[in-house]
């Protein structure tokens, strides 16, 4: 049963999904392009084109991102209404599965819908980054007269002096990057699916506001980002009072050791309050359903 | 008020005071002298199976009569009878918030058994949809309990109860036939064929997305889904209100001849002359309350009037 | 097509009436089968329960046996079925006679009325 669950909910994500997902292909190729075209060979007039053009499709690209993460928010917000409290509830809430079920099937999917785009966005990134790296050496070789050789030996150069740039920065950082990746990745799981769950509970208390559902979700986003703003200030107490202390103690403090309370202490208010959200919702979808 | 939480309304079998027509007292039709035959009703002379000892109105009549007749469905007992009833209704509230102190649903007590066909009747805003979204778990009640096979409403009851409500509740963007294979994975009961054969019958095309369809077929689409589970409670909310009159009467057929003996079909409408030939027993609500709960039999042979006639005295405004 | 009933008598009771008709009249002929409750209670648009019904009535009366392999046959009792036709013919011809004295008639003027008109034909 869990399984036809997934399965539906995958089918109601798949559209808007390869839209975003077609949205950022097309801006990451639109980007890439451009890059290619910048060469300094070309006349002076062409060159200030195609920087002009590269602005262009950065920016572009940057509300590409913006958009689709956005997009994936809404998405996710909109699909529980919609699926949950609409007429569409009727079918949703009579399916011979417990309401528990339901919300952990709904919340681990649109984790996955938001992950998956991260993930896109990050091989998108890494994508650009890849190709524009090439392209600068690639002209900075020919300009030098160079062979297909000089290229690999630059890459290798270059990718060298990448690694000592990183390991200088894991001093800074005080963790091995290693584990900075993992505590990252980490991080950004939880906080994904806290995320989530915060907001399908925002979708779940504007139904207290039973004229206008979704006005009063709007409202109760609103709400729980300000508590939780208010949160991470406080949460963010610590780092000052620890930045304060850096300038005589220079030596004890990693820029790891500074933010990671900071922001281990913030991720502990969004899962606490992604908790009380998950409770929220589970007292909505049972005691508290009313469809119209 | 509580009182009556053990004896909740009930019909009983063997009930001497029953305002019932017994089966055994009734004498055969043509063997009769002096009462006329069964033939000659148009002349006003008294049907054999009419017993008229009894002419107040049966919502004057106290629970002694109201809930005293129906014959449990003895032809059909076909599978063992499982301890708890069926449906059941112990001292049922329901307040909606923002709506002070009016309860939608006023203390409500009320025993179906398995095999009949009920209609729940009753004006517009008598609670009838409040009733029925708490029997499906979609409200919960503010007192009182829904038992279903001796069960509060969960995954377990929404698996044996099929139910279409009033509303068009299926997902817009699916074609007819994904919609078909939706309730095939959801429900064991589902027979895909069925739904298929009904729908060609009704002449949908499978293929088409919900939203191409008018209002009126994607009502027939719904009930056609919930009429080829094979469950035990049906509860159809207004089924026919919105399809055309040939429809209807495919409809009405479809329920009959998919109605298997064991289960109980529980419909609310408020277009009673068209389905009293096809019910069993009606419940009158008023005001959230259960006024009556008797067969259209009983009706029709105490007060000589359909079930249409009669819920037009009983409601006139 | 649905079967016409009037609303003021209980169903079963005038299916039982309808099934009757048919078998004194031969559509349903003494010994042979009768439609499953089913097929019929489809045919009028009635509730299967209101099916079974009017025929336990109609087995009680004799009139349908239920055997154990062919389901419910007609009764071969011809005698039977002519009582109860003739039980039908009586009822016509009360109900006659009652709408005839209604009118102002004698017995007398009635039988003498039936005659001309008969022999007019």
């Amino acid at each position: 049963m869990l399984g036809k669950l997934f399965k539906y909910e995958w089918k109601g994500f798949r559209f808007p999904m390869l839209i975003m997902l077609i949205v950022l292909a097309g801006t990451t190729v639109l980007t890439c392009s451009v890059i290619i075209t910048i060469n300094p060979r070309y006349d002076e007039t062409f060159t200030w084109y195609s920087v002009m053009a590269l602005m262009l499709s950065v920016f572009l690209y940057y509300f590409g991102i913006i958009g689709c993460s956005l997009g994936v928010l809404l998405i996710i917000a909109i699909r529980f209404y919609k699926t949950c409290y609409t007429d569409q509830g009727y079918l949703t809430h009579t399916l011979p599965v417990s309401t528990q079920k339901i919300l952990n099937v709904k919340i681990i999917s649109s984790a996955a819908a938001v992950l998956l785009l991260i993930l896109a966005v990050a091989g998108s990134l890494f994508i650009i980054a890849h190709v524009g790296i090439n392209h600068i050496l690639t002209i900075l070789i020919a300009e030098s007269h160079g062979t297909l050789e000089d290229i690999a030996e630059a890459r290798r150069v270059f990718f060298n002096e990448m690694s000592t740039v990183l390991t200088e920065f894991e001093d800074e950082l005080g963790i091995s990057l290693g584990m900075y990746l993992v505590y990252m990745v980490v991080y950004f799981l939880i906080a994904v699916i806290a995320n989530v769950v915060t907001i399908l509970g925002c979708v779940s208390l504007g139904q207290l506001y039973t004229k206008h559902r979704i006005i009063g979700a709007i409202i109760a986003y609103f709400v729980v980002q300000f508590i939780l703003k208010m949160l991470g200030y406080f949460a963010s107490m610590p780092m000052y009072a620890k930045l304060m202390r850096v300038d005589s103690y220079y030596e004890e403090y990693t820029a790891f050791g500074i933010a990671s309370p900071t922001m281990n202490l913030a991720l502990l208010f969004s899962v606490i309050m992604a908790v009380v959200m998950y409770f929220i919702n589970l007292h909505m979808m049972t005691k508290k359903l009313n469809l119209e | 008020m509580n009182n009556n939480n053990d004896n909740p309304m009930t019909p009983q079998q063997d009930n001497s005071a029953s305002a019932y027509p017994q089966q055994n007292s009734n004498p055969v039709p043509f063997t009769q002298q002096d009462n006329g035959s069964a033939y000659t009703q148009q002349n006003g002379s008294p049907s054999p199976y009419t017993q008229q000892e009894n002419s107040a109105p049966l919502y004057a009549q106290k629970e002694s009569s109201i809930g005293a007749y129906v014959q449990q469905p003895q032809m059909y007992a076909g599978d063992p009878a499982p301890a708890a009833p069926l449906l059941q209704l112990n001292d049922l509230c329901k307040r909606y918030p923002g709506m002070g102190s009016y309860m939608s649903v006023f203390h409500m007590n009320l025993i179906i058994p398995r095999g009949r066909i009920i209609g729940l009747l009753g004006p517009n805003g008598c609670g009838k949809s409040t009733l029925i979204k708490m029997i499906n778990g979609l409200l919960t009640p503010t007192s009182g309990n829904v038992l279903i096979n001796g069960l509060n409403p969960c995954a377990a009851t929404k698996k044996i109860i099929s139910y279409l409500p009033e509303r068009t509740y299926l997902d817009n963007s699916m074609k007819v036939s994904q919609m078909v294979g939706y309730f095939a994975d959801f429900y064991e009961d589902f027979s895909t064929e069925k739904a298929f054969q009904m729908l060609s019958a009704l002449g949908i095309n499978t293929e088409a997305r919900l939203k191409t369809l008018s209002k009126g077929t994607k009502e027939k689409v719904q009930l056609i889904l919930v009429m080829s589970r094979h469950a035990d409670l049906y509860i159809l909310d207004e089924p026919i209100a919105g399809v055309d009159p040939a429809a209807r009467d495919y409809i009405l057929r479809t329920i009959i001849t998919n109605y298997n003996p064991g289960s109980t079909i529980l419909l609310s409408t408020h277009l009673i002359s068209d389905i009293e030939n096809i019910l069993d027993d009606v419940i009158f609500m008023k005001n959230g309350s259960l006024m009556l709960y008797t067969s259209v039999d009983s009706i029709r042979s105490q007060m000589g009037k359909s079930v249409d006639t009669y819920f037009r005295e009983v409601y006139a405004c | 097509m649905a079967w016409e009933m009037s609303s003021d008598r209980p169903i079963y009771a005038q299916i039982y009436d309808k099934i009757l008709v048919r078998i004194v009249c031969g559509i349903y002929r003494a010994g042979t089968r009768l439609p499953s409750v089913r097929d019929l209670a489809a045919e009028a648009s009635v509730n299967p329960n209101t099916m079974q019904r009017a025929f336990t009535e109609l087995e009680r009366s004799g009139l349908i046996v239920t055997l154990r392999n062919s389901g419910r046959v007609v009764t071969e009792d011809m005698q039977m079925i002519d009582s109860a036709k003739r039980q039908l013919a009586l009822a016509q011809i009360d109900s006659f006679f009652a709408n005839m004295r209604e009118l102002g008639y004698t017995d007398q003027e009635i039988m003498t009325l039936i005659n001309s008109v008969v022999t007019e034909k």
